[in-house]
């Protein structure tokens, strides 16, 4: 018996070093001989991220599929590798170091969430690949070490953090309770807002963290209600939202003024009947808007609407954007090195007119400014609708 | 500075569901003497179960509840007489046991994964709301307060007056005897691990209604369910009672504390563990032994 399990193990070890050798060995040669430009993508298609995600890999999709059409990059055609990270940090870099090490891939779309960006952006470095996150947005990321391989085409939320308390202040709201899922991108947006609130000379009552996985927020909903707050800040996603807006109702929280933001946009929201009634009733919000009007954006959309025959969502913009840079660098750079490529993506993107609108990046691969949209749910037709009531531009 | 007979309310629906989802555990326990974390996946097949009825505004909920019973207790059952029993009549160590437990539990939450895929579903029926003061409850509560309500008064005269139900805790106290007595112990097992099952579904499908339905639903409340059982002392269905009160109590009461003292509510199951490490140090056994 101990015997058969000492040459288990003995096997066993020797498969994992014989894999975990092969993959460090080939990338960079293999990228070489080969006449494709390798490009990956990491993002969340299942999990509370899910419905994003699986939206924007589309997007990503697209943009592969133009950029071949149109020569690929540096005369060699795109093969993209896609994987799914399932909305968990640890998952992401697992994805992550799969695209590196095993399909050789150095130029990659990944990082949905600000957790998992946070979680392979020190690889990233170290390993020397290059990655923009369409989405991740936590004011936390700005200034890591690992920053040096790291761009993202999402404004940091520094600036949808103050748009969400500006929303809340000139609504008149005095007395506030922020409600924010416990990760990097909840809490640092919850801070932000928090920060702008209190300056803006409202009451902050409590500020309550959750765990977006738990899936039953009654309690907390109760102690909102105890509060009898004017308004609730709430950053969430798609899969948790739908948990607490119809848990809320069932509260009867739909009393209250709700500010969301752009996790909490999205037809994942509209799941159940209660989750979109309390949306119509109580909640107002933001995303990072997409300069509608402006003929990027337009040949995205109908570009996207003949390809899936729906429309793009949040952050379908950005991603494509993302993919399209990585192309415009690389040529721009007639190199594929992700070095280079990433010294080309400082000078390319500045003033790129891109699907999400004009992209500037700074010297520490974040996008400057943002448009914003501030948006309300409406029920027309018996059908519940994300409608448009503002867009407010921050430079 | 808070609602107390919200919270009291919110403890209460807390519990019923533990109670419901931990019979079936505590009582297959107290037969088979190993614990099943397979059983995580009888809850969430009955809550997919559930998915066949509501999935549309207009769906009958009693009949996707009977419905989850009968498929949870039959793969139940099934999972008893293919994979346990051939290991127990084996004469399988508790470990080998457990971990085909949970090998099973792999196969059937993946399997129930490819079926209806990773991401979230939802159930349609919305609930009418009652206004009790401050206190606000659902339909959807007072159904499933009263089904764990009359699941522990029948389950009680069950246990007690009936001829299986005595049989069920002859077997738990004393097998060997139990088998002399002219007991037909196998009959009497499958039927547990059916109806116990069942239970689960049931819970399953009150737990999708009240949140989500996506594969890891049993999975996620498979661990308070177990602290319940553990802390009712593993077999005692009286015990469970108690300590699935206790818990509800606990973690709702905890969110409280915890969002006041500013930290995560996650923490939430974490009290309810220090409240279970705590019994059981002064009652090695559980509450009820």
């Amino acid at each position: 018996m101990g015997k058969k399990v000492l040459a288990l193990i003995t096997v066993l070890t020797f498969f994992a070093t014989a894999l975990v050798g092969c993959g460090q060995q080939t990338p960079a040669d293999k990228q070489e001989q080969e006449e494709v430009v390798k490009i990956g993508s990491a993002l969340s298609m299942s999990g509370l991220l899910g419905p994003m995600g699986v939206k924007m890999t589309d997007a990503v999709k697209l943009a592969v599929e133009e950029i071949n059409a149109a020569g690929g990059i540096n005369g060699k055609q795109v093969e993209l590798f896609i994987e799914d990270d399932a909305t968990d940090p640890a998952q992401c870099l697992n994805a992550v170091k799969k695209l590196v090490e095993v399909n050789g891939v150095q130029l990659l779309i990944t990082g949905m969430s600000s957790g998992a960006a946070s979680a392979i952006g020190p690889y990233l470095s170290e390993r020397g690949v290059l990655a923009i996150s369409p989405s991740a947005t936590s004011p936390a990321l700005t200034g890591q070490p690992w920053r040096d391989y790291f761009f993202r085409t999402a404004p940091s939320d520094e600036y949808q953090g103050k748009v969400m308390a500006q929303l809340a202040l000139d609504r008149g709201l005095k007395r506030i309770v922020v409600f924010t899922m416990d990760n990097v991108y909840g809490v640092s947006l919850g801070q932000v807002a928090e920060a702008a609130l209190k300056e803006g000379g409202a009451e902050i009552l409590a500020f309550i963290k959750y765990d977006p996985a738990k899936m039953d927020y009654r309690t907390e909903l109760t102690q909102i209600k105890s509060l009898n707050p004017d308004g609730v800040i709430h950053v969430g996603y798609n899969d948790d939202g739908v948990v607490v807006y119809q848990q809320a109702l069932d509260l009867g929280l739909d009393t209250i003024q709700w500010i969301g933001c752009d996790g909490v946009y999205g037809t994942g929201l509209f799941k159940t009947e209660a989750s979109a009634t309390f949306m119509a009733n109580a909640v107002i919000g933001t995303r990072p808007g997409a300069p509608e009007g402006e003929d990027a954006y337009e040949n995205f959309v109908a570009a996207f609407r003949a390809k899936y025959n729906e429309d793009p969502e949040v952050f379908c913009d950005t991603v494509y954007d993302a993919v399209k840079l990585i192309a415009l660098a690389a040529n721009h750079a007639g190199s594929e090195d992700p070095a280079k490529v990433r010294d080309a993506l400082l000078e390319v993107g500045q003033n790129y007119q891109g699907a999400s609108g004009t992209i500037t990046f700074d010297e520490g691969g974040d996008r400057l400014g943002g448009i914003y949209e501030i948006w309300e749910v409406v029920k027309e037709d018996g059908e519940f609708k994300f409608k448009r009531v503002d867009m407010i531009t921050l430079n | 500075m808070f609602d107390i007979g919200q919270i009291l309310v919110n403890s209460v629906v807390t519990s019923s569901l533990y109670l419901l989802a931990g019979t079936g555990l505590t009582l297959t326990y107290g037969l088979s003497r190993f614990p099943n974390f397979a059983y995580a996946e009888f809850i969430t097949l009955g809550a997919f179960c559930g998915l066949f009825f509501l999935a549309k505004p207009d769906g009958v909920f009693f009949l996707a509840l009977i419905v989850a019973f009968l498929v949870a207790g039959f793969v139940s059952a099934s999972s008893y007489t293919l994979v346990f029993r051939p290991l127990v009549e084996r004469k399988t160590s508790l470990i080998h046991l457990m971990v085909a437990s949970i090998a099973l539990g792999y196969v059937l939450r993946h399997s129930m994964g490819e079926s209806w895929g990773w991401s979230a579903q939802a159930y349609q029926i919305m609930w009418p709301v009652y206004n009790i003061g401050n206190v606000r409850i659902t339909g959807l509560w007072i159904i499933l307060i009263a089904t764990a309500v009359l699941t522990a008064v029948a389950l009680h005269f069950f246990l007690t007056r009936t001829r299986a139900g005595k049989a069920i805790r002859a077997i738990a106290s004393n097998p060997d005897l139990a088998s002399v007595t002219g007991i037909n112990r196998q009959k009497v097992v499958l039927l547990t691990w059916f109806f116990g099952a069942g239970l689960a579904g049931v819970a399953g499908v009150f737990r999708a209604a009240d949140t989500r339905l996506f594969p890891m639903l049993g999975w996620d409340i498979l661990l308070p369910i177990f602290a319940v059982t553990i802390l009712g002392g593993i077999g005692s269905f009286y015990g469970l009672i108690i300590a699935a009160l206790l818990l509800g109590l606990a973690e709702n009461f905890g969110v409280v504390l915890l969002s006041g003292l500013g930290l995560s509510t996650e923490y939430r199951m974490a009290i309810a563990f220090l409240i279970l490490i705590g019994v059981l140090i002064i009652r090695p056994k559980g509450l009820a032994r």
